[in-house]
């Protein structure tokens, strides 16, 4: 097992997590509440006056640290994951809500906070659950794979069908990658693990079949658009399109971070979670010495903007103690 | 104008007139529901104290059930995946040409899933609105169709899920259909709701929140005696100014229109959305929430059609599927005498809005092509319509009927008795 490519999967899933609009979203929540309540008035005028390109996010008087590119949601609960990953899953979680009770989290997450507060453990916890297929538990998964363990109990506590089957698969690709570097066994690892008549293992087989037609990360992002994506209502975060993206980009790309990272952000619909699913597997492929310095020092910092408590904190250097 | 599909009404109790209350029911409670569908329960009080007069015509919810019907018909018990497929393919497909209008996201989500070639049941796996209330909204026709046979309609409701939906969307629509198969065999309301938990595995959320529900009203019922004796100031859920009503139930007594809700509905209320409502999330039908609320209304309103279907859209979230499905299932139970004569008057021949293949159609029209449907598919023995579904005859008891095939399967009573 290689500590190099340990930190890679962590790095890479940061600067993944940074790559694009949704970052500065979810920053922006570091900002004061009026500064979002004038980002939704100024969209409304857009609206009225049919202008275009306001600025936004939106920081008048405020600091301008979070506008800075940086990470955001992903980074802050894989490090959260990384940390209490030696709890009881369930326990960290109620932990979790105790010291961080202004915490934001996906949809999933938060169905299962309130789940618990009323007595509905894992895996109803996150089986009850209208985003029970979200990747939530796929993002931390990535904690689990790198250090070689099973994700199954943490992702039930949030997650269900695919959203299960999205961690399963998330860390058996990381495992993979940190065991061998090789793209390609990645790849084989998850898809044995996601079977062929789920919607994931649907999407997992046809994302991949579209990326190798194009032959090319940037050239795949149409083909994935047309036969992947969902026109009607996207989630954004729905683990059976973010993975099967991750997967596909991971392989076309021979588990270059610099080529597969940017061809997901392109897939604007999935542009908050897939470039970090797809930067955890790549990371992990090439090792962190692989990633641009640049990206690594811009993405290590934890800004604290979904987790607070964990605002400051290196990524980096959390992950050095775990390797 | 009241609209009659047939110049006399039924006998009371037999197949026809259960079936017609049923889908009368049905249409009713998507009507009375619509102005209130992602109300809060206070800003329908606000608005209107108790919701009881139909406003404007029906959405969804009844288009979906006249569309599901028609499968039924053409195809009985043979129905399968495939041939709802290939109907949406035929009659719905062709016929969006713009915006697809009233659809939910399920419905919109398996129109694209169709349109890129996918076969169920992927098509209901595939977009992620599976656990949607979208089945369950047009379940009651498979309950017409197998009256006494809570099983055999959650089969048949899970070939026509298994397009659209997956997991609880599913289940949502086997206990739907469990429920009116039983209500149609005239079972009282106790033992309708154990026929729709016996059709859903123990281990579902749907099971877990109609058990949650009906505790909350087994609570509400067990703690009312004791506060009798106490001062009113001091019991929040004490009727101010009268007499606690125990039998029939409160809410049943208090359906008159005009009455203002009191504080102990609002109570019942607040309580049933603690046990099932999902908080943090944007959209309101989710199937295992509007299935519990739904069962939970017709078992407080005691199985009468016009206090389980106004205190059902009290509830707001998906007001008018919460409506539609306690009136489908009330309806059932009580027959077409049983809905209210100035609500019947409002349901005529729907739009076709939603599902332009069965605008002009009629529920009454479709009630009775369901009930000689049911009699042509039903052993010679007992395929006399009208007399089919009276008390004592020999159709088997749902509470012993076959296991549940469904996913995870086995069959279990409730857990509420």
């Amino acid at each position: 097992m290689s500590g190099d490519r340990i930190r890679g999967a962590f790095a890479g899933l940061a600067v993944g997590d940074a790559v694009g609009w949704p970052a500065g979203r979810h920053r922006s929540a570091l900002h004061a509440p009026w500064s979002r309540r004038l980002h939704r008035e100024l969209d409304a005028f857009a609206e009225e006056h049919r202008v275009t390109t306001l600025p936004v996010p939106f920081a008048l008087n405020q600091p301008v640290a979070p506008l800075a590119l940086g990470p955001s949601d992903d980074a802050e609960w894989l490090a959260w994951t990384a940390l209490t990953i030696d709890r009881p899953r369930a326990e960290a979680f109620r932990e979790l809500r105790e010291q961080s009770p202004d915490l934001r989290a996906r949809i999933s997450v938060a169905t299962a906070l309130d789940n618990l507060a009323r007595g509905v453990e894992p895996p109803a916890s996150g089986h009850d659950n209208p985003h029970h297929f979200d990747d939530a538990a796929a993002v931390r998964a990535v904690a689990f794979g790198a250090l070689g363990r099973d994700p199954a109990g943490d992702a039930r506590v949030t997650n269900a069908g695919d959203g299960v089957l999205g961690a399963l698969a998330m860390a058996a690709a990381v495992a993979a990658a940190v065991a061998t570097g090789s793209a390609a066994q990645a790849v084989e690892a998850a898809l044995a693990v996601l079977p062929g008549d789920t919607a994931i293992g649907h999407n997992a087989r046809l994302a991949i079949e579209a990326a190798r037609a194009a032959g090319d990360p940037f050239a795949a992002v149409p083909a994935l658009d047309a036969a992947l994506l969902d026109h009607v209502y996207s989630y954004a975060v729905g683990a059976a399109l973010t993975v099967p993206v991750a997967l596909a980009l991971a392989e076309v790309s021979g588990g270059a971070l610099g080529r597969a990272v940017p061809a997901a952000a392109c897939l604007a619909p999935l542009a908050d979670s897939a470039p970090a699913l797809t930067g955890a597997i790549t990371g992990a492929c090439g090792g962190f010495e692989a990633i641009p310095e640049g990206w690594t020092a811009s993405a290590r910092t934890l800004a604290g903007c979904c987790l607070p408590h964990l605002a400051g904190t290196d990524l980096i250097e959390l992950t050095e103690e775990l390797v | 104008m009241t609209y009659r599909a047939a110049v006399t009404r039924p006998e009371a109790g037999t197949h026809r007139d259960r079936a017609r209350g049923c889908l009368l029911g049905l249409a009713a409670g998507d009507a009375l529901g619509a102005p209130a569908e992602n109300l809060t329960p206070a800003e329908i009080r606000r608005r209107w104290g108790r919701l009881t007069e139909i406003e404007r015509g029906g959405t969804d919810d009844t288009e979906y059930a006249i569309f599901a019907a028609s499968q039924l018909v053409r195809h009985g018990h043979a129905l399968t995946s495939a041939d709802v497929a290939a109907a949406y393919r035929a009659e719905v497909l062709p016929r969006i040409t713009g915006p697809m209008r009233g659809a939910g996201f399920s419905e919109l989500g398996t129109v694209e899933a169709l349109r890129r070639g996918l076969e169920p049941p992927m098509t209901g796996l595939v977009h992620q609105h599976g656990w949607s209330d979208g089945l369950a909204m047009r379940a009651a026709p498979y309950g017409i169709f197998c009256p006494g046979d809570p099983a055999e309609a959650a089969r048949l409701v899970e070939q026509d899920g298994r397009v659209s939906q997956s997991g609880e969307g599913v289940l949502g629509g086997r206990a739907v259909a469990g429920a009116v198969a039983a209500a149609m065999a005239g079972l009282p309301p106790r033992e309708v709701v154990a026929a729709a938990l016996s059709v859903v595995p123990e281990d579902s959320w749907t099971a877990r929140a109609v058990t949650r529900a009906v505790a909350v009203l087994d609570r509400i019922r067990q703690d009312r005696p004791a506060m009798q004796d106490r001062p009113a100031m001091q019991d929040p859920l004490a009727v101010q100014d009268r007499p606690v009503a125990e039998d029939p139930p409160a809410v049943q007594e208090r359906a008159e229109e005009g009455r203002e809700p009191d504080g102990e509905e609002a109570a019942l209320v607040e309580a049933l959305h603690e046990a099932v409502v999902v908080s943090h999330y944007p959209w309101t039908d989710v199937a295992p929430e509007a299935v519990a609320l739904a069962l939970a209304a017709y078992l407080a309103g005691d199985g009468d059609v016009e206090a389980s279907v106004t205190f059902a859209v009290s509830l707001g979230r998906d007001a008018d599927t919460i409506g539609a499905i306690a009136g489908a299932v009330a309806g059932a139970g009580r027959g077409e005498g049983g809905v209210p004569g100035r609500w019947a008057a409002r349901i005529g021949p729907v739009a076709g809005t939603c599902l332009p293949v069965v605008a002009g159609r009629h529920v009454l029209t479709v009630a009775d092509e369901l009930t000689d449907a049911a009699a042509r598919h039903r052993p010679a023995a007992v395929a006399g319509d009208e007399t089919g579904a009276e008390a004592g005859d020999d159709r088997a008891d749902p509470r012993a009927g076959a296991p549940a095939d469904g996913p995870g399967g086995g069959s279990r009573t409730a857990k509420g008795q």
